[in-house]
C-alpha cells in the first residue's frame, strides 16, 4: 500500500466527521463572502444619500453575518483538528501495536533513535497533513471558488490584473519552502551532532575529570557550535526572506486594483462601493493564497513522513503463529536441535553450522565457547527471538512453530546477556512476566536469585524506582533483578545468557544452590565463561564457530583433553598461581 | 526525585524582571542588532500599511472628490506632490501616480522587513551560540556530584530546548512585541488625527478584545502544560520499550503494555482537544468582534459621512485598518506562551548557571608537580548523603611506587576510595594528602594530572580510537599512542580494525568486546603517563584469551608507579605489595597476601569464596551471618 492510500485508509472511521468539517467550511466561506457586500450596499447608499437608519441596518447585518460566520468556523475546526488528533492517536497506536509485532533481529538492525524519531517527529508531520493542511486546503479551493466569480462579475479585467501577480506568490512559495526545508534539515542534522557532543561529554564525565580534558571539551563544543551557528545563519539568509516576498506579490494585486479600479471607478463603470468591495474579496483571498503555498509544504514534509511511518508499518512480522501453531496445553521442557544451521538475513556466513543436540526435560546444559562462537544465537532460537529454519528446532518433539508463541515464551524464563530493566519499581520489574504475584512470590523470587537482601536496603524496598527517576543498579544487581523476573515465572525451561558475569563468584554459587531445587525436573540452558558455572550441568557443549566441537560431562570432557579441558587448565592455572 | 520531574512542567509567569535583566545581559553584546532590528520594525509598520491611507487618498481626491470638503493633510500633501510631478493632467493620472506611491512603499516594506528578519535571526543565534557555550563551559566546572544527582537527560534540555526557548524569546518574542505595538500605535495615531470621534468608536471593541485573549491565554496555558506532559510521557514509554522490546516480547507482555500505551496516548489526545476548543473559540470571536468594529465604523462613521463630517475615503480606510487593528493585539497574545516558557527556560537555565562549583581549585594552590606518588588517608570520613557514612575513619598510606590492592564485598567503600583521591567528592572529615599536601590545597588539573583511571565500565567516545586513547590531549602523539597501545597489547586487535587506529567507534564501541574496549582503556591510562595508576578492574568474566592479554597488560600498567588496584583479578591480587581489606566501610585488615592468608580473617575467608568453588556450605553461612 502507498503511503498516501495508507493514510486515507484511516479517514475511514470518520467519514461523517470529514464531510461535516469540510461542509462547514464551504458554509463559513460563503456567509463570510456577503459582508462585503453589504459594505458596498452602505457605501453606494452614502455616496447616492441615504437615510440614516439604513446604516443601523447595515451595521446590524455585518454583525449577524460575523455570528453565523463565526459558529461554523468554531465547528469546522473543532470537528477537523479534533479528528486529527483521533487519527493522529489511531496512528501511534498503530505504529506502537507493530512495533511489538517485529522480531528481535529487527531492534537489532534499527536505531531506536530512529524509531523514536519515527513515532513522534514523523507522526506529528503526518497530523499536520490530516489537520492544519486538510482544513487549510478546503479554505482555499472554496474561498477561491466561491470569490472569485463574485469578483469577476464585477470586472473580469479587473480581476484578471489582481490575479497577475498570484502566480508569482504559488512560484515564491514552492521556491522559498523547498529551499528552506532543506537549510533546516541541514540545521537540524547538525544540531544532532551538537546534542551528541554534550550528551557524551556529559556522559563521560568521570573520564573527563579524571584526565582534565576539561578544555579540550569546552573547545571541541565550541567547534560543533560554531558549525551550528553558520549552517543557522545559512538558513536565515532565506528563510528571512520568504514573508516579505509574499506580502511584496500580494502588494502588487492590491496595487493593480488601486491603479486600474480606481480608473474604473472615475470613469463610472464601477460604483465607488464596488471599488471598495473588490478590495475586500481581494483581502478575503491573501490567507488561502499564503496558505495554498503553506500547505504543499507541509503535505510534502508529511508524506515524506508517512512514508518513513508506513516503511516500518510494512515490516511483516517474520515470527508469529502461522497456520501451524496447534492446539499445544503444555510444554514439558525437551529442546531438540536437528541438524540446525543458522544465518542471519544478509549473512553469507552462518553462525550455527549442523548443531545436532537433544536436550532432555529437566537437564541443565551448559554452553561455553568463545565470544562469537554462536551461543547466544542458539539461546535465542529456543524462545524465537530469532526463528531457525523449519523442523531444525522442536520442542518436545514437535517443530517450535507448532507450538503456539505465547505459550512457548511463557514457558520460558530468559535472562539475556544485556539486562534491560524499565523504570518501574524493583517489585514490578521482577513480576513482570506474570499476570498478577504477591508480594510474597516477589519476595522469594529475589531471594532466590540473591538480590533480597540488596532490595531491602533500597529506601523504598521493592516499591523503589529503577532508573533516572529512582536508583540505578550496579551491573550485578541488574543482572539478579532480572534473574528474579525470570524465576518468578517458574519456567519449563530456563535460559541464562551469561547472566551472572557481573555477578561475584561467591553470590553466583549462592544463586546456583538454589538454581539446583528450583529447577529440579525443570530445563535449564546455561551459558557462561567460567567453569566454576557449568562444571555441575548434566551436559556441557563446547561451540566454536557455530559448531558443537565437544560435549559431555565435565568429568568426561576433562578426560577427552581439548577445548574446556584447556580451558579448565588455564583457569585452573590462575587457582595453583593463587595458591602459591 | 519525582519533584525535580515536575519541575520540567512547571509555568510561571510571563515576565519576571530579575530573569529579564539577567537576560538582556545576553542581549547586550549585540545591542546594534537589536537596536537596528527595532527601529526597522518600527518603520515597517507605515510602509506595510501604506495602502488604507493610500486608498482613502485615491477615493477622496480622485475617485469620488467632494467638492465641499477640499482634500487635507495627508491626502493634500500626495495632491500637490502628485501636481509638482507632473501627475496633474488627469484624475487618472493621479490615481496612477498613488499607485507609484504604493508600489514604492510595497517594495521598501520588503527591503526593511527582510533586513529586520535577518539581522534580528542572527542576534538570536548569537546570543543562542553565548548561552549553550557558557552553559557547557559551567557543566565541566561541575562536581561529579552534580552529575549524580542531575540525569543527563535532564542537562540536555537545557542546553537545546530552554535555549530555543530563549532564542524565541528573544526573536519571535520581545522584538516581535515591539513591532505589534508598533503597528498599533501607527494606527492609533493615524486615525486619531484623521478623525477622532471615529477612532474612539473603533476604538470602544478594545476591552473586549483584551478580555477574550485573557481568558484564551488562561484558559490555553493549563491545557498546554497538560500537552507537554503527556507527550513527554509517550516519548519516555516509546523509548523505554523501543530499547526493551525483547523483554516486553519474551515476557509476553504485548497486551499489558498495548493497554498502558493506549492509555497514555489517550490522554494525550485528550488533552490535545482541550487545547482545540480555546482556539475554536478564539478564532471566531476575535472575527465577531471585528466586525462589531466595522458594524460600528459603519453606523457611526455612515452617519458622519451623511453629515458631511467624514469622507467615504476615510470611511473605507477605517473599515480596513479595523482589521489590521485586530492582527498585532492577537499576536501579542500569541506572544505570551512564548515569554512564559522563555521565563520558565531561563530560570531552569541560570539555576544551573548558579550552581555553584564545590570543588574548586584553591586560591592559591601548593604547586606539586610531578607527584612523587605517596598517598595518604588521614581519619578520612566521608558520606554521599547525610550521615550514611560510606567510609568510616580510614586511614592508611600508600609509598610512592608501592602498589595496593583493595579487596571487600559490593559496598565496602572501595570505589569511594579512588573517587576521593581524584577528589571527585571532597571527605567529611579527616584528609586525604598527596606527597604530604592535602590535595584541597593542590590546583585540581594538576592533583588529577597525576592520576590516570580506569573504570570498570569503559567509557568511549565516538571519534576514532586514537582519538580514544589521546582524548583532547595534543601532547600525545602518534608515537606515544602506539607505544601505550603496544604495551597494553591493544595494537594488535586495533590493527586488525577495517581503519586501523582510525577506525570510527560507533555507538560508544559497539562492534568491540567487552575485553577490547577495555585493553583501549589501559591504552588510553598509560599514554597519559601518570605518576600514580587507579585501576577499577572489571569484574565481568571475560574469555580467556583475552583474560591473559589483559592480566600481562595490568602488569605493565601498574610497573614504575604508585597503583591502586581495585582488584578482582587474583593474578593482580598476587603481584601487589599490600592488600587492603574493606568491610562496610572499614579498613578491617591490611598486610601482604601472606600475611593475610596467615592471618586467617576476612580476607582467607574472602579468598576462599572467591578463588576456590568448593567450599563448605558452612562457611557460606558463617559468612552470611557476617
Amino acid at each position: 500500500m502507498s503511503p498516501l492510500r495508507k493514510l486515507l485508509s484511516y479517514f475511514a472511521p470518520y467519514k461523517r466527521q470529514l464531510v461535516f468539517g469540510i461542509s462547514c467550511i464551504f458554509l463559513t466561506n460563503l456567509i463570510k463572502l456577503t459582508s462585503p457586500y453589504v459594505l458596498r450596499q452602505a457605501i453606494d447608499g452614502l455616496a447616492a444619500g441615504v437615510a440614516y437608519s439604513t446604516m443601523n441596518v447595515y451595521g446590524g447585518l455585518i454583525l449577524l453575518i460575523a455570528f453565523g460566520m463565526g459558529i461554523f468556523l468554531f465547528l469546522q475546526r473543532r470537528t477537523l483538528i479534533n479528528m486529527s488528533r483521533d487519527i493522529e492517536y489511531d496512528l501511534r497506536n498503530d505504529f506502537y501495536r507493530h512495533l511489538q509485532r517485529l522480531p528481535f533481529e529487527f531492534y537489532q538492525t534499527h536505531r531506536t533513535g530512529d524509531l523514536m524519531a519515527r513515532a513522534t517527529n514523523d507522526l506529528s508531520a503526518v497530523r499536520m497533513i490530516v489537520g492544519p493542511a486538510l482544513m487549510y486546503s478546503m479554505n482555499t479551493i472554496f474561498s477561491m471558488a466561491l470569490i472569485v466569480p463574485r469578483m469577476a462579475s464585477t470586472s473580469w479585467r479587473l480581476t484578471a490584473m489582481a490575479f497577475l501577480p498570484m502566480p508569482l506568490v504559488v512560484v515564491a512559495t514552492n521556491y522559498f519552502s523547498k529551499r528552506i526545508h532543506d537549510r533546516f534539515q541541514e540545521v537540524q542534522e547538525y544540531f544532532g551532532e551538537v546534542s551528541n557532543r554534550a550528551q557524551e561529554s556529559l556522559a563521560g564525565v568521570r573520564v573527563i575529570r579524571a584526565y582534565t580534558q576539561e578544555a579540550a571539551e569546552i573547545d571541541s563544543f565550541r567547534k560543533v557550535n560554531l558549525e551550528s551557528l553558520r549552517r543557522n545563519k545559512r538558513l536565515i539568509r532565506i528563510s528571512g526572506i520568504f514573508h516579505p516576498i509574499l506580502q511584496l506579490f500580494i502588494g502588487l494585486g492590491f496595487i493593480a486594483v488601486l491603479w486600474y479600479g480606481g480608473r474604473l471607478a472615475i470613469r463610472g463603470d464601477i460604483s465607488v462601493g464596488q471599488f471598495v468591495e473588490f478590495n475586500l474579496y481581494l483581502g478575503f483571498l491573501v490567507w488561502p493564497m499564503i496558505a495554498l503555498g503553506w500547505v504543499i509544504n507541509i503535505f510534502q514534509r508529511g508524506m515524506a513522513s508517512m512514508g518513513r511511518m508506513a516503511e516500518i508499518m510494512a515490516v511483516e512480522p517474520a515470527i508469529s503463529d502461522t497456520d501451524e501453531a496447534r492446539d499445544v496445553a503444555e510444554i514439558r521442557g525437551e529442546i531438540e536441535f536437528r541438524d540446525l544451521t543458522f544465518y542471519y538475513s544478509g549473512s553469507a556466513s552462518p553462525a550455527l553450522k549442523g548443531i545436532d543436540l537433544r536436550i532432555e526435560a529437566g537437564q541443565t546444559v551448559a554452553f561455553v565457547g568463545a565470544v562469537g562462537s554462536g551461543k547466544s544465537t542458539l539461546m535465542n532460537l529456543v524462545p524465537r527471538l530469532l526463528d531457525a529454519p523449519p523442523g531444525q528446532v522442536l520442542i518436545d518433539g514437535r517443530p517450535i512453530r507448532e507450538v503456539p508463541l505465547k505459550l512457548l515464551r511463557s514457558s520460558i524464563g530468559y535472562v539475556p546477556q544485556e539486562t534491560f530493566l524499565f523504570s518501574e519499581t524493583v517489585g514490578r520489574n521482577i513480576a513482570f512476566g506474570v499476570e498478577a504475584a504477591s508480594l510474597e512470590e516477589i519476595k522469594r523470587a529475589a531471594t532466590e536469585a540473591g538480590i533480597a537482601d540488596d532490595i531491602e536496603e533500597f529506601p523504598n524496598g521493592y516499591d523503589t524506582l529503577v532508573g533516572e527517576r529512582g536508583i540505578t543498579l550496579s551491573g550485578g544487581q541488574k543482572q539478579r533483578a532480572a534473574i528474579a523476573r525470570a524465576l518468578i515465572r517458574r519456567p519449563k525451561i530456563l535460559i541464562l545468557d551469561d547472566a551472572l558475569s557481573s555477578v561475584d563468584t561467591y553470590t553466583e554459587e549462592k544463586i546456583l544452590g538454589y538454581l539446583r531445587s528450583i529447577m529440579r525436573g525443570r530445563t535449564s540452558l546455561i551459558v557462561s565463561h567460567r567453569v566454576s558455572t557449568v562444571k555441575d550441568a548434566d551436559l556441557i557443549i563446547v561451540l566454536e564457530d557455530g559448531r558443537i566441537a565437544e560435549q559431555g560431562t565435565h568429568d568426561e570432557l576433562i578426560t577427552r583433553g581439548g577445548l574446556y579441558a584447556e580451558l579448565y587448565e588455564k583457569q585452573l592455572l590462575e587457582e595453583e598461581l593463587a595458591a602459591s | 526525585m519525582a519533584d525535580s520531574q515536575q519541575e520540567e512542567e512547571v509555568l510561571g509567569k510571563a515576565y519576571d524582571s530579575r530573569l529579564m535583566r539577567r537576560l538582556l545581559r545576553y542581549l547586550w553584546p549585540y545591542k546594534w542588532y537589536a537596536l537596528t532590528s527595532l527601529v526597522l520594525t518600527i518603520l515597517s509598520a507605515p510602509l506595510v500599511l501604506a495602502g488604507p491611507p493610500l486608498t482613502k487618498a485615491a477615493i477622496d481626491i480622485f475617485i469620488a472628490p467632494d467638492p465641499s470638503r477640499p482634500p487635507a493633510g495627508f491626502a493634500l500633501f500626495l495632491k500637490q506632490a502628485a501636481d509638482r510631478l507632473g501627475f496633474s493632467g488627469s484624475a487618472y493620472e493621479g490615481v496612477a501616480f498613488i499607485a507609484i506611491i504604493f508600489l514604492l512603499a510595497n517594495i521598501a516594506a520588503f527591503i526593511v522587513q527582510y533586513t529586520q528578519a535577518v539581522v534580528m535571526q542572527a542576534m538570536g543565534q548569537y546570543i543562542m551560540f553565548d548561552l549553550r557555550r557558557e552553559i557547557f563551559t559551567h557543566l565541566q566546572k561541575l562536581s561529579v556530584d552534580f552529575y549524580d544527582r542531575n540525569p543527563v537527560g535532564r542537562l540536555m534540555t537545557r542546553l537545546t530546548t530552554d535555549v530555543d526557548a530563549l532564542n524565541e524569546m528573544f526573536t519571535a518574542g520581545v522584538i516581535a512585541i515591539f513591532g505589534d505595538v508598533a503597528m498599533i500605535a501607527y494606527i492609533a495615531i493615524w486615525m486619531f488625527q484623521v478623525n477622532w470621534k471615529l477612532a474612539l468608536v473603533s476604538f470602544a471593541i478594545l476591552p473586549l478584545l483584551a478580555a477574550l485573549t485573557t481568558w484564551f491565554r488562561l484558559g490555553a496555558r493549563s491545557a498546554f502544560r497538560e500537552v507537554r506532559v503527556r507527550i513527554a510521557r509517550i516519548n519516555a514509554f516509546l523509548q523505554e520499550h523501543i530499547t526493551g522490546m525483547p523483554v516486553v516480547q519474551m515476557f509476553n507482555r504485548e497486551e499489558k503494555e498495548m493497554r498502558k500505551f493506549d492509555e497514555i496516548n489517550d490522554a494525550h489526545r485528550k488533552s490535545n482537544i482541550d487545547t482545540i476548543f480555546y482556539y475554536a473559540v478564539f478564532y471566531p470571536a476575535v472575527e465577531i468582534i471585528g466586525s462589531l468594529g466595522i458594524a460600528l465604523i459603519i453606523w457611526y462613521g455612515g452617519n458622519q459621512v451623511i453629515r458631511g463630517v467624514a469622507t467615504i475615503g476615510t470611511l473605507v480606510a477605517f473599515i480596513q485598518l479595523a482589521r489590521s487593528f485586530y492582527e498585532p493585539i492577537s499576536d501579542i497574545s500569541e506572544k505570551y506562551n512564548i515569554l512564559q516558557a522563555a521565563m520558565a527556560s531561563s530560570e531552569r537555565i541560570f539555576k544551573l548557571m548558579d550552581e555553584p562549583v564545590t570543588i574548586a581549585s584553591p586560591e592559591k594552590p601548593v604547586a606539586i608537580g610531578r607527584a612523587q606518588g605517596r598517598i595518604e588517608f588521614r581519619d578520612v570520613w566521608f558520606a554521599y548523603k547525610g550521615e550514611d557514612w560510606i567510609l568510616k575513619n580510614v586511614s592508611f598510606t600508600v609509598e610512592p611506587g608501592e602498589r595496593v590492592a583493595f579487596v571487600g564485598h559490593t559496598g565496602a567503600g572501595k570505589t569511594t576510595i579512588t573517587n576521593l583521591l581524584l577528589r571527585f567528592y571532597d571527605v567529611q572529615r579527616g584528609q586525604i594528602l598527596l606527597d604530604g599536601t592535602d590535595i584541597r590545597q593542590i590546583d585540581l588539573q594538576e592533583l588529577r594530572s597525576n592520576f590516570s583511571i580506569v573504570l570498570q565500565d569503559v567509557f568511549l567516545f565516538s571519534g576514532d580510537v586514537a582519538s580514544n586513547i589521546r582524548l583532547g590531549n595534543g601532547e600525545i602523539d602518534d608515537e606515544r599512542l602506539r607505544h601505550a597501545a603496544r604495551e597494553v597489547h591493544a595494537d594488535a586487535f586495533i590493527k586488525r580494525l577495517p581503519e586501523g587506529y582510525a577506525t570510527e567507534l560507533r555507538e560508544r564501541g559497539a562492534g568491540l568486546s567487552v575485553g577490547q574496549k577495555q585493553l583501549i582503556s589501559f591504552a588510553r591510562a598509560l599514554a597519559f603517563d601518570p605518576r600514580i595508576l587507579i585501576l577499577d578492574e572489571a569484574t565481568s568474566s571475560i574469555d580467556t584469551e583475552t583474560e591473559i592479554l589483559i592480566r600481562d597488560a595490568v602488569e605493565r600498567l601498574i610497573a614504575d608507579r604508585t597503583s591502586i588496584v581495585i582488584a578482582h583479578r587474583l593474578s593482580t591480587i598476587q603481584s601487589v605489595d599490600k592488600i587492603i581489606v574493606m568491610h562496610k566501610g572499614e579498613i578491617r585488615e591490611m598486610g601482604t597476601h601472606q600475611d593475610l592468608l596467615a592471618r586467617r580473617g576476612l580476607y582467607w575467608r574472602l579468598y576462599q569464596l572467591q578463588f576456590y568453588q568448593d567450599y563448605k556450605n558452612t562457611l557460606a553461612e558463617s559468612i552470611a551471618d557476617d
